[in-house]
Parts: structure tokens; C-alpha cells; sequence
């Protein structure tokens, strides 16, 4: 027996009432001498027994009011009424996160787990039906509906695997609620069978706890909610594949690109993989040797890739096998769209035939040493720009560029909102006034940061200023930071534009500065895209910039760094939507996505934004997602194939288990009762719970024993006859 | 509890109240319209003396007169032709007085004295016993006026206390008494009806009149109590009862009723005059009425 609401039994106290009341009155009589006491003795005698019966029986009649009205309002429930009050339903959550798989000899605990599940049927009656739900990051279940059918659900469970998602206690816990909403039985039992992993059970997060309390509260009977934690038996090995990264997001076919995979030892012993794999698209893996990592330590392994067709490609790195305690981290992926052409639109505002006078031929020739380098550029005039197609470039260059019509700087506004890029370099043809009013516009146009006379001397050539390179951490400069490696220390900039220092917040930020101070590169994010600007012009009027071998790397990191917000996001974290994109000429009608582990998804396209999009809302489980859809031609070959990839969770290699504190915060809020031991569980489990709420019975009780007091008491005072009158006895008044 | 009231003004006030209702009843009953069935029986001679003018001729005794010539009135040392005896129950049990009531022995005591007083005042002769389970005191009657003053003192220092045993008292006093009077009890007849009326029986068959004043207090009468009381015997210190009065009262009164039901049918069968006194009847009421009663009934 127990109580839903049990603080309510301190009003069980109450229950003293009436024997206080009835041994006070006894005990608070009033003395009377008196003489008469022949005929109340006779009365006494006869009649004495006969009060003193009723006089109990209303005493245990208010007593037992006051306990059973206590006791309806504490909702007692009561156990095992008979075999069909005992039914149940029972939802066994399968912890199936990715540190299910840590294998302690032959078995991993998912397989524990799941001969932990297994037991747990066994113990069910008939009459008992159940669910299994795998938990991940969008749980599961076995089989859609409550089962009876033991073979059936055995059968499910033994095809059930763990997976690279993370454990979300609450989402299954949700999940279990909705299966127990369709539930029959007047009991309902949920099981969760985890390794006690502390990550995916939010206990510092009270909504969400709040949120399932709320949702049980819903419940038509709500749940006994049990734990059974698989304890690990030593210290894990592993070592976990956290990360892999490329140093910048635009990757071409025109030269190498650095990978690097970073590998960090999460468990409690050092020891695991000795090399590290690594394979563009699962082709040709190269190996690479592991230094020894310790507990908690982290290293970072680079490759060197070049790809030789654009489109769509993953990497894929892999430790050694069967080398540590947990597998599944042993993979990571990153997906990455390798570029055909980078178009870029150089607007010289110094046409002439010379070409050293021309304000973008060192840049040009600095984009595009040979044809096969993926940035294209295309130099026109000023005047050139208002007939320009710029949906066909991902960058515009304003180089020296004097002055932009209204509708050329309307036109570059949206260019740059819909998230393209644009490098301003402003020379000796622009006046900074100009600037200012038409582009600046006190910060609201497409100027970084608000010009301001320039200062120097072009033609002297005297009093060079420089480029102030420590702390650089900006990602177009990331190459060039490198004092050993680069000569952009020696630039010598002779004039130069100030500009005022964007202020903190405006959006705006200063990108590289002069060693007086002033800022040399700003930037500024304008809705999708960004804006570039120097305060000096990318040709040989100013400065020496375009001697340096850097100015070769400095101009492709821009463009890059530019173009970047375009680049389709191939990398999405867990749980994010999976946002196809496809191109208006794409003929197909839905898009075809292979999970991770196995199946394929149909995925309708919709139109967003005016955009023809296929969207996977479900991307929790960690791996490869490889998209296909028919390209422009109808023929049926021209498919295009794009490859998605979500990563395991790097907290998911955490394998640092719930704390004591925190078990209590949860058996505290939903009220879980947590395990280590099957022993326990079955023992729990084969008791049953067979409980049943029996409070309206006691109600009704409440009323019939009302009734029949005030019945009893009206009847007894009726013998009590105040109404008797007094003995006539001689002149009384 | 000491009656000290008895000599206060007050109350004496009411005697004399008493008194003047009492002589003017009284008289009648003296002078003819009561017939006395004493007449003559209780002269007692005390000495001779000359008659004088006014003497009644009646009382000459004759015999002297032959011997001496004269005419000598014969003295009587008590001028009455009525003894009467009262018998005040002075047991535990007429201590009870209720809330703001007088005890039945202090009404008792009072009725006592006004007739004391009354029939001093007549030159009838009055004694008084008090009692318990036995006799405490026996003063004999006499009709000297200063016996009032032995009487009432001996009302006054009586303190009432213990059981009550009336029947074996009123056996002993029948036997005692050997000259014919009225027998005035006074007491609340706390006892079993049978043997009380065996002995007033006795009384009976001795030729006494007998009166009862039946005293009891209006809550013996009404029994309004409520709540828990314990009920504590005022005869026996250690008997006490612990009741809830109001389940009982119905009870109770049933018993009281035909208790004095049954006195009153006994009293009837026996000649004797039964009266009912609450301690609330005025005691001049009270004894008018027994007067009026026993004139109405033309003896």
C-alpha cells in the first residue's frame, strides 16, 4: 500500500480529536454532591452498559470518519487486488547512445542491456503488455504499439543495436508517456536499462524535468519509473575521433587542403588505437601513427588532400578497431562541397591600358596565377558593373572604384544580403566624403567603417607605415600570422585612408591594423554576407602590399573568407535540421536520403525563402547522410549526390556516469528509483505494483459513516429527552 | 454548614410572618373547626391556685373545692391538648441544595422551626428528633415557651451527615413515643418505600398522626444537568458515579415519580398526610397548605 499523496497522513493526527474531545469530557466532568443517588444508581445500573456502548460507538464512528476521510485524501494505493487489477503496461528504454557500445570483455553494454531487457520480459505476466524503446536522440520504439507478444518483441530487441546518437532522458521518457497514453492496463512501468552516463540527463535542467513531471501528471496512471544502471567494471579506454576540421570552408580542386583530426583519450586509461585513418569519400585510406595519449589528452593529426572533382565530398577518419572499449567514437566525418570556379567581379575604377596602372591587375593576377586555380575573375569598369550579371559571381572587388550609382549600390546591398561577398579598396579616386554619404551612411551602408582623410605621402615614399601582425586570429589571416613564414611584415604603406575604429557592437570589426594603430582591414557582416574593406588600394600607388608573396595568400583568403557563407553547410550538429538545397533547374521532385545505419528517407521539396528546399528534420543519428536527386536533364542517370554528414556528440564520449547528487535530483522530480543490481530490478519487477487507487471507495465511506453518525447521534440524544419534562411535585413554580 | 442564618432578621422576619399566618390558621383549627381527637387526654396537673375572674368553670376542681370551700383552678403543666413530634431527617443526603438553592436540611430546618414557633405559640408542646442511620437527639416535647429556645439551638448546632435509615428510626421512635401526638417527618425519603411505610405503620398503629414533609430539591426534581458529571454520594464519601446526566434524565425522572408515587399511594392507604416542598416553596405557602389540608379534611 502506498500513497500518492502522503504528507496528506499527518492529518491522521485529527484522528486524536475525538478521544481527546471524548476523555476530556470524561475527564473534565463537574462534581456534583448529591443526595438522590438511589435512583441514578438503579439507572446506572441498567442502563450504564447500554451508554457506554453507544457512547464507543460514536467515538469509533468519529475516529474512524476522520482516518478514512485522511486516508481518501493521501490517495492510497492498494497492491495486487487481484490478477487483473495487476495488469500492466511496462516501456523498457533501451539506452542506445553511442557509449552503449563500450565493450568490458566479449559483450558491450548495449548487449547487457539488452539481456537485462530480456529478463525484464520474462518477469511480465500474460496479461502484461510491453514496449521497447531505444533511446537516442529522437527514441524509438521497437515495435509502434504495445505488444502481448513476447516472441515478437524478442525478436525486435534482438535486432536492436546501439547507435552514434547521444541518450536524451527526457525525450524517452516522452516517448514512453505517448506509448502508455495508448495503454490499456490500470498499471504502467517504465524501465530504463542505461550505463548511468551523465550526459543526456539534464539535471541541472529543471524545465525539462518539469516539463516530464507535468507530462506524467497527464498520465491515466502514472508510471513507476525504475533505473537500472549497468555498472562498468574498470577504468575505459578509449580514445575518440572529437573532431575534424579544414583550415577554411572554400576548398577547391586547385591545390591541397589541410585536414586535421583531432584525437582525445575520454576514458579513465590511456592506452587504444595506434594510427588514425584517414579516406576522402571512403577511398584510398592513408594511415598515420598515434603518439601516446594519456587520460584527458588530446592530439591533432594533419592530412594533406587535394581533390580532383568538385562537388560533394566527405572525409571519413577511423582509428584502429577493436583497440579501446568504445567503437563507434573510433569514426568521424566531415562533409565539404569541393568548388568548380569561385567567380569574382574585379570593378577597376582606373582604366587604362596600362596594365601596372590598373587598379586591379596585381589582384587579378594574384587570384588567378594559372587557369586551373578556382577563383575566377572578371575585370570590368565602372561602368561595367551597372550591366553586370551578379548573380553570376560569389565576390565583387570595388577596386578605386570613384563613385557607384544609386541603383549599382542598391544592387551590391542585396548582392551582399543574400550572402555574397564584397572587397572595397579605396584609392586616390575616391573622395572620402563621397564614400561616406553614399555608402557609409553613419553606418547603416555597405562601408565597414566611416572614412576619413587619408594621411601620408604617396610620392615622397617617405615615413613608410607598417602592418601591425601580432594577435592575429582572424580567419583570412590565419596563414599569414606567422612571422617566420610571412613577409607581410615588410609591407610599406606610404598613404593610407584613415578609418574610424568601428565601434564594439555596430557589426562592424577591425580586421588587421597599422602598428600606429588605425585600422588597415575592416570588415563587416551585412545581412548573409560580408563586407571586406582596405584602408589602402590593392594596387602600387600606396603601398608595396603587392610585392609580397603574401598578398598572394592574403587576396585568395579574402575572396575565400567572402565567399565562405554561400558554401552549402554539409557539417550539421546533431539534432539540426538537414536543409538540401536544390537548384531551381533540378528536375527532381523529391529527394532520396540514405541514414546513417541503414534506410532511405523520401523527402518532399518545399519551397522556403523562395527556395526549392528538402528539408530531414530527424538528424540525430550520428553518420553519413548521402543525398541524391535528379539533376537538370530528364535522363535518369544525371542524378546529383551530395553527401550530409552529423557527428557523434564529442560529450558523448564522456563517459563520466550521473552523480549520486544528481540520481537524487532525479528521484526526487519524476520519482525514478535507480539500480545497479538485476537482482533488485526482478525482484521489484515480479512484486509488481498491482496498485490501484481506492480513494473514492473511501469517500463513499466517509459519507455512509457521516451519515450513519449523525443517524446515531440524533438517535441516542433523542433517548436524552431534554424535552422530559420535570417530576410535578408539590407546588412547584 | 452551620443553619446560623436561623436567628438572623431576616429569616426571623419570616417567622414572624410565619406566625401571624400560622395563629391565624392555627386558631381556627384550635377552636373547633378541628376536631381534636387529644382533647383532655395530655392535661397534665402541675398545682392548684385560687380562681380568679376569667377562669373557666370547667376547671374548678370540684373535689377541693368540697374539702376546702374554695375554689382552686387545677395547674396543667402543659396547656395543650397536642404533642407534637418532629422527626428531622438530619442525614447526608439533605445536604444537597443545588445551585443556588437552600439544602433540604436548611428548609427542613426552618420548616421545622416556623412550626416550632407556631405551636409553642399555642401552648402546644413540641419535640424534635434528629437523626441519621439512628437517633441523634430526642428532645421531648414540651410546651414551655423557652423550649423554642432548646429546640431551635438544637437545629441550629445539628449538622446533617450520613446514611439515611429512616424505617429502623421510625420503628424505634414509634416504640419510644408512647404518648399519642402528631409525628411531623421531615426528609426526602431517600429510602426504600416498603419499609418506610411498615414503620410509619407503626406509627399509625400507635395512634399517631402522622405528616410527611416530603423536602426535595428542584434538580432532584428536573435533573438539568449536562455534560460529564460525577455524582458524588453525600452519605457515603467514597461512592461516586461518573455519568453523562443527560442520557439518564429520562430515566431518572421515571424513577423519581414512581418513588414518590408510590409514598403518596402509601401515605393515602395509611391516613397519614403526604405534602411535597421543593426547597423552592416559601415556607408560609408550604404550611398553609398543610394546615388548609388538614382542616379540609374535617377532623
Amino acid at each position: 500500500m502506498g500513497f500518492l499523496n502522503a504528507a496528506m497522513l499527518i492529518g491522521l493526527v485529527a484522528a486524536s480529536i475525538p478521544i481527546i474531545i471524548h476523555l476530556l469530557n470524561r475527564r473534565r466532568y463537574r462534581v456534583v454532591d448529591w443526595g438522590a443517588m438511589r435512583f441514578l444508581k438503579l439507572s446506572v445500573v441498567t442502563r450504564h452498559r447500554r451508554l457506554r456502548i453507544e457512547e464507543l460507538l460514536l467515538l469509533f464512528l468519529r475516529t474512524a470518519l476522520i482516518v478514512i476521510l485522511v486516508l481518501a485524501l493521501s490517495r492510497p494505493l492498494i497492491k495486487g487486488l487481484s490478477a487483473a487489477d495487476a495488469r500492466r503496461d511496462v516501456i523498457i528504454v533501451l539506452d542506445g547512445s553511442m557509449s552503449m557500445s563500450l565493450r568490458e570483455g566479449p559483450a558491450s553494454l548495449f548487449d547487457r542491456a539488452r539481456d537485462a531487457a530480456r529478463e525484464a520480459l520474462h518477469t511480465l505476466r500474460p496479461a502484461d503488455s510491453v514496449g521497447v524503446i531505444i533511446g537516442t536522440r529522437s527514441p524509438r520504439p521497437l515495435l509502434p504499439e504495445l505488444s502481448y507478444d513476447r516472441d515478437k518483441v524478442e525478436k525486435a530487441l534482438a535486432r536492436a543495436h546501439e547507435s552514434l546518437s547521444s541518450f536524451d532522458a527526457v525525450k524517452a521518457l516522452d516517448r514512453a508517456f505517448a506509448m502508455l497514453r495508448k495503454g490499456q492496463n490500470p498499471n504502467a512501468e517504465i524501465l530504463i536499462i542505461t550505463d548511468g552516463q551523465r550526459y543526456g540527463w539534464y539535471t541541472t535542467d529543471s524545465n525539462r524535468w518539469r516539463y516530464v513531471a507535468e507530462q506524467m501528471a497527464d498520465l491515466p496512471h502514472k508510471p513507476r519509473i525504475s533505473v537500472l544502471c549497468l555498472e562498468r567494471q574498470g577504468a575505459v579506454t578509449d580514445l575518440a575521433l572529437s573532431d575534424i576540421a579544414l583550415r577554411r570552408t572554400v576548398v577547391g580542386t586547385d591545390r591541397d587542403v589541410r585536414v586535421t583530426v583531432t584525437v582525445r583519450s575520454v576514458g579513465q586509461a590511456s592506452g587504444g588505437a595506434e594510427h588514425v585513418s584517414f579516406a576522402v569519400d571512403g577511398k584510398n585510406p592513408r594511415l598515420s601513427g598515434l603518439e601516446h595519449i594519456g587520460p584527458g589528452g588530446a592530439t591533432v593529426v594533419p592530412f594533406l588532400h587535394r581533390f580532383t572533382t568538385p562537388g560533394s565530398h566527405f572525409i571519413v577518419a577511423d582509428l584502429d578497431r577493436d583497440k579501446d572499449q568504445i567503437a563507434l567514437d573510433d569514426h568521424a566525418w566531415f562533409g565539404l562541397e569541393v568548388l568548380d570556379s569561385l567567380p569574382v567581379l574585379l570593378v577597376d575604377g582606373a582604366a587604362s591600358p596600362m596594365a601596372s596602372e590598373r587598379a586591379t591587375a596585381f589582384l587579378e593576377a594574384a587570384l588567378a596565377p594559372t587557369p586551373q586555380y578556382v577563383v575566377r575573375p572578371t575585370v570590368v569598369s565602372p561602368a561595367g558593373l551597372s550591366s553586370a550579371d551578379l548573380s553570376r559571381f560569389r565576390v565583387v572587388v570595388l577596386a578605386d572604384v570613384a563613385d557607384l550609382g544609386a541603383a549599382d549600390e542598391a544592387r551590391l546591398e542585396d548582392f551582399v544580403r543574400a550572402g555574397n561577398g564584397l572587397l572595397i579598396a579605396p584609392g586616390a579616386r575616391v573622395k572620402p566624403e563621397a564614400y561616406n554619404a553614399s555608402l557609409w551612411k553613419e553606418g547603416e551602408g555597405l562601408l565597414p567603417a566611416q572614412m576619413l582623410p587619408a594621411t601620408g605621402d604617396a610620392a615622397a615614399r617617405e615615413k613608410p607605415f607598417a602592418l601591425h601582425l601580432s594577435g592575429l586570429t582572424h580567419e583570412t589571416l590565419q596563414l599569414l600570422a606567422d612571422p617566420d613564414k610571412s613577409d607581410l611584415a615588410d609591407t610599406q604603406i606610404w598613404r593610407y585612408f584613415k578609418l574610424a575604429a568601428p565601434a564594439a557592437g555596430s557589426g562592424s570589426a577591425t580586421v588587421l591594423r597599422l602598428t600606429g594603430g588605425d585600422p588597415f582591414l575592416v570588415e563587416k557582416d551585412l545581412g548573409r554576407g560580408r563586407v571586406l574593406m582596405t584602408a589602402a588600394p590593392l594596387d602600387a600607388s600606396w603601398s608595396n602590399l603587392f610585392m609580397r608573396t603574401s598578398f598572394v595568400v592574403l587576396s585568395h583568403e579574402m575572396i575565400y573568407y567572402l565567399a565562405s557563407p554561400l558554401i552549402p553547410a554539409r557539417n550539421i550538429p546533431a539534432g539540426e535540421p538537414l536543409v538540401v538545397s536544390l537548384d531551381e533547374s533540378a528536375t527532381a521532385t523529391a529527394v532520396d536520403v540514405m541514414l546513417p545505419m541503414a534506410g532511405v528517407r523520401t523527402l518532399p521539396i518545399e519551397r522556403r525563402d523562395g527556395k526549392r528546399v528538402a528539408v530531414l528534420a530527424d538528424t540525430n543519428e550520428g553518420g553519413l547522410y548521402e543525398v541524391t536527386y535528379k539533376g537538370r536533364s530528364s535522363d535518369p542517370r544525371d542524378l546529383v549526390k551530395e553527401y550530409y554528414v552529423v557527428n557523434v556528440e564529442p560529450e558523448e564520449s564522456d563517459t563520466s556516469l550521473l552523480t549520486d547528487s544528481a540520481r537524487d535530483a532525479l528521484r526526487g522530480r519524476p520519482g525514478m528509483a535507480f539500480y545497479t543490481d538485476w537482482a533488485r530490478v526482478e525482484a521489484m519487477l515480479t512484486a509488481g505494483q498491482g496498485t490501484r487507487e481506492f480513494w473514492r471507495w473511501l469517500a463513499v465511506l466517509t459519507v455512509i459513516l457521516l451519515i450513519v453518525e449523525v443517524a446515531l447521534t440524533r438517535m441516542f440524544s433523542r433517548r436524552r429527552a431534554s424535552e422530559v419534562q420535570g417530576v410535578q411535585f408539590g407546588v412547584n413554580q | 454548614m452551620t443553619d446560623a442564618g436561623l436567628f438572623d432578621p431576616k429569616v426571623l422576619g419570616k417567622f414572624a410572618n410565619l406566625e401571624l399566618i400560622g395563629r391565624q390558621v392555627f386558631e381556627g383549627f384550635i377552636s373547633g373547626r378541628h376536631k381534636s381527637p387529644f382533647k383532655g387526654f395530655s392535661v397534665e396537673f402541675a398545682e392548684h391556685r385560687q380562681y380568679t375572674r376569667g377562669d373557666e368553670i370547667r376547671y374548678i376542681d370540684w373535689h377541693t373545692y368540697a374539702k376546702t370551700d374554695r375554689y382552686y383552678i387545677k395547674e396543667y403543666e402543659e396547656e395543650t391538648n397536642l404533642r407534637c413530634y418532629i422527626l428531622l431527617d438530619a442525614s447526608g443526603s439533605m445536604k444537597y441544595a443545588g445551585r443556588d438553592e437552600m439544602s433540604k436540611f436548611r428548609y427542613g430546618s426552618f420548616l421545622a422551626a416556623g412550626m416550632t414557633y407556631m405551636m409553642l405559640h399555642q401552648q402546644d408542646s413540641v419535640g424534635l428528633v434528629t437523626y441519621d442511620t439512628k437517633v441523634r437527639r430526642y428532645i421531648p416535647p414540651r410546651s414551655r415557651p423557652n423550649h423554642l429556645h432548646v429546640i431551635m439551638k438544637e437545629i441550629e448546632e445539628t449538622e446533617p451527615g450520613g446514611e439515611s435509615e429512616l424505617a429502623d428510626v421510625y420503628h424505634e421512635l414509634a416504640e419510644r413515643v408512647k404518648r399519642r401526638g402528631l409525628v411531623v417527618l421531615i426528609s426526602d425519603f431517600f429510602v426504600d418505600p416498603a419499609p418506610l411505610l411498615g414503620a410509619l405503620q407503626h406509627f399509625r398503629h400507635r395512634k399517631h398522626e402522622v405528616v410527611l414533609f416530603h423536602v426535595m430539591s428542584p434538580d432532584e426534581l428536573t435533573f438539568p444537568f449536562q455534560g460529564w458529571v460525577e455524582f458524588r454520594n453525600l452519605e457515603l464519601g467514597d461512592d461516586r458515579i461518573k455519568i453523562d446526566p443527560s442520557r439518564l434524565r429520562a430515566e431518572y425522572l421515571e424513577r423519581v415519580k414512581a418513588h414518590i408515587a408510590e409514598l403518596k399511594r402509601g401515605c393515602g392507604n395509611l391516613r397519614a398526610d403526604y405534602v411535597q416542598l421543593s426547597t423552592k416553596t416559601p415556607f408560609d405557602y408550604a404550611l398553609a397548605r398543610y394546615l388548609s389540608s388538614r382542616t379540609g379534611r374535617g377532623r
